[in-house]
């Protein structure tokens, strides 16, 4: 039921014990693990069974971790999750983890979906305007949806900004029909 | 009807050429749980109370609970169209509901959409189900009459324009009736109703419905429905919105009535979703501020002052009690907030006196200095001489032997507990209530047989419709003078000749 939340309590709370001058370094770690995990599925599928015994468990963890900047910690907040039952939610966790990160930093991770393939001046033209009413740096995650027809939709945690071609004509047609109650 | 294809293709240009480009901006929040009628939603982080959400799939909510990391909402629509994870939209509106006349004579839902099936309601103006009651200095106090048609409410208990009058009694004891009597008696006065259903069976409010068609009340009424059926949200909302209806013709200077058939539904409806809430249960499980869910409500009703247009929005709702009991939670929290009461009792009821109003027990407390002058003058003898009979009465059970006096106490009570009594659906005006008292009081009726008693008050009624129009006029507009008792007395005679 609450999922989102623990998820987001787990990511603050690696976010917190970070100092600012570390953010950048544990992004790289995130990415990695991140890359890590969505590539290996089996690998979160081992880690979270019961049939695979502790000192398995722990090997494999530091053969993960060994490389990362911050390994001892990765290596707790693995031995938490898998303690706690929550080995499944690692991929979200360090999503959520990248955005607190940014948000940390002033910044935004913003899914950007835009109709066709732009030229990168006009991508960074809807970026500035985002900007503009995000009122942070956008990290814009881009997608491509033809069924937009033109413009862009994006979409924060918090917010949606709807510019696409698609929403304008829906308003349109809703305008024209006689005033509903 | 013939469809012209330049007009059509004259209108699409137009509208081509002032379509402008749009970026729709909303704030968003999260699904994390969903059900009963109420869903907890990550994000809304400026999200206002009461303030309407956007779900997907058509669903509407209100946001209710503002907690640290979620907000609580209650949804309109079908809970199984909402799904955990769905992207929330705010609409940075309180909730509205569409207002004015185009409601008149339609059943409607408490989000103001029509449940009769004639068509779409075209308002252009909507005004927010939630808003804070006036002040003491846009008020004045009570100096109307709100003429309920009912001779032991009109004569006792007197409503004035802007009270607060609660009806409370049992189940099965007449209270919907009042309210509805009330109603089909405003038709010739300037009063626009309102009556609010909350959490009632479709069948009952159709069937109140037909009734009012039938009486032709239905041109100067609105009806706000919420079925049984219908989510906790729904019964919730219902109030506010029929009060929202109201107050656009008090704030247009008219008068408005509005019916709340029942605050107890009302109440029952905010615990369910209180505690679906997880908000803490207090006495009999009903959150802290259910006192102040009434309050707020019936607050709202009023007598403008005369700078403001001198509108005014009546209030009755009503209570229902289990077991006579009204010290109950509910029932003591809205006789408290109200300016009286009427209280009907099932003893009175099963014995055949109906209106089942007991009088000892109902107060109108400032309904008084809105009573007519005639009637105020004619009743005050009616009080005292019921209120002797009650207590004689008592003594009368032990069989023992009466004085004469006594006797003819008796007997003039038991007439006038006759003359009190009244058929469903027939209410009655002031004038012809003013006499048929005053003829009671006069002592006219003490000889008459208790059975005869009401062909008698139909005879008089006849008569005062054919032979005296102008009569009953002046009867309305003046005190009651030597020169009117005397003239009163003389149609009186006329009447009591046949009996």
């Amino acid at each position: 039921m609450n999922d989102l939340l623990i998820i987001k309590k787990y990511a603050k709370s690696v976010a917190e014990v970070m100092e600012h001058e570390e953010y950048q370094i544990c992004l790289k770690d995130v990415e990695t693990l991140k890359a890590l995990f969505i590539e290996q599925p089996k690998l979160i599928e081992i880690l979270k069974t019961r049939l695979v015994s502790k000192q398995q468990k722990t090997l494999l963890i530091r053969e993960v971790v060994n490389t990362l900047h911050f390994s001892e910690m990765w290596e707790k907040l693995f031995f938490l999750l898998i303690h706690h039952t929550r080995f499944h939610q690692i991929v979200n966790i360090l999503k959520e983890l990248e955005r607190e990160i940014y948000n940390k930093q002033n910044a935004l991770v913003v899914r950007l979906k835009l109709a066709h393939k732009q030229d990168k001046s006009t991508t960074d033209k809807i970026i500035t305007y985002l900007e503009g009413i995000y009122k942070k740096e956008v990290i814009a995650d881009i997608e491509y949806d033809p069924e937009l027809l033109g413009g862009f939709y994006a979409e924060s945690d918090t917010m949606i900004v709807d510019g696409s071609l698609k929403n304008n004509l829906k308003i349109f047609v809703t305008k024209k029909q006689p005033k509903q109650v | 009807m013939k469809i012209q294809p330049d007009e059509i293709s004259s209108i699409i240009k137009e509208k081509i050429s002032s379509f402008k480009f749009e970026i729709d901006i909303a704030e968003t929040g999260i699904v994390i749980q969903v059900g009963d009628g109420i869903a907890q939603v990550h994000g809304l982080n400026n999200v206002m109370t009461s303030e309407m959400l956007e779900f997907p799939n058509g669903v509407m909510g209100m946001a209710l609970n503002l907690e640290e990391t979620n907000v609580g909402c209650i949804l309109f629509g079908e809970t199984s169209k909402v799904m955990q994870g769905d992207i929330v939209r705010r609409t940075g509106k309180i909730l509205q509901i569409p207002v004015g006349e185009a409601l008149l004579g339609r059943v409607v839902n408490a989000l103001g959409e029509p449940l009769d099936g004639k068509g779409e309601i075209v308002s252009e103006i909507s005004q927010p189900i939630e808003r804070k009651a006036l002040g003491v200095i846009q008020r004045q106090p009570v100096k109307e009459a709100l003429q309920t048609g009912i001779k032991a409410i009109d004569s006792m208990i007197p409503i004035g324009r802007g009270q607060r009058e609660l009806i409370i009694g049992d189940r099965q004891t007449g209270k919907t009736a009042i309210a509805i009597d009330t109603i089909i008696n405003q038709r010739d006065s300037d009063v626009y109703c309102i009556y609010v259903a909350i959490g009632q069976k479709n069948s009952s409010v159709a069937k109140i419905v037909k009734k009012l068609q039938e009486n032709n009340a239905m041109d100067y009424t609105i009806v706000v429905c919420t079925s049984a059926s219908d989510p906790a949200s729904m019964n919730y909302i219902a109030p506010y919105s029929g009060c929202t209806i109201g107050e656009y013709f008090r704030d247009k200077g008219k008068h408005a009535l509005i019916i709340y058939d029942d605050l107890s539904k009302h109440a029952v409806a905010y615990r369910e979703i209180s505690l679906l809430l997880r908000r803490p249960p207090g006495r009999e499980a009903y959150p802290g501020d259910v006192f102040y869910l009434h309050s707020r409500l019936l607050e709202r009703a009023s007598k403008l002052n005369d700078d403001l247009g001198g509108g005014s929005l009546t209030a009755l709702p009503i209570i229902e009690t289990q077991a006579e009991d009204i010290s109950a939670y509910i029932p003591t929290n809205v006789i408290s907030i109200t300016d009286g009461q009427i209280y009907l009792s099932s003893k009175l009821f099963h014995s055949g006196q109906r209106p089942a109003i007991n009088a000892g027990l109902s107060v109108s407390r400032v309904g008084g200095s809105a009573q007519i002058k005639a009637m105020r003058a004619v009743v005050q003898q009616l009080r005292l001489d019921l209120a002797q009979f009650s207590e004689l009465q008592a003594f009368a059970k032990f069989g023992s032997d009466l004085d004469k006096a006594t006797m003819a106490q008796l007997k003039r009570g038991e007439r006038l507990q006759q003359i009190l009594k009244q058929g469903q659906y027939q209410p009655i005006s002031v004038a012809k209530q003013i006499f048929i008292i005053f003829m009671a009081n006069q002592g006219y009726l003490d000889d008459i047989e208790l059975g005869r008693i009401p062909q008698l008050e139909e005879d008089l009624f006849n008569i005062l419709d054919l032979q005296h129009k102008d009569f009953l006029k002046k009867l309305l507009e003046n005190e009651i003078t030597d020169e009117i008792t005397d003239e009163m007395k003389v149609i009186c005679e006329k009447v009591i000749e046949k009996f």
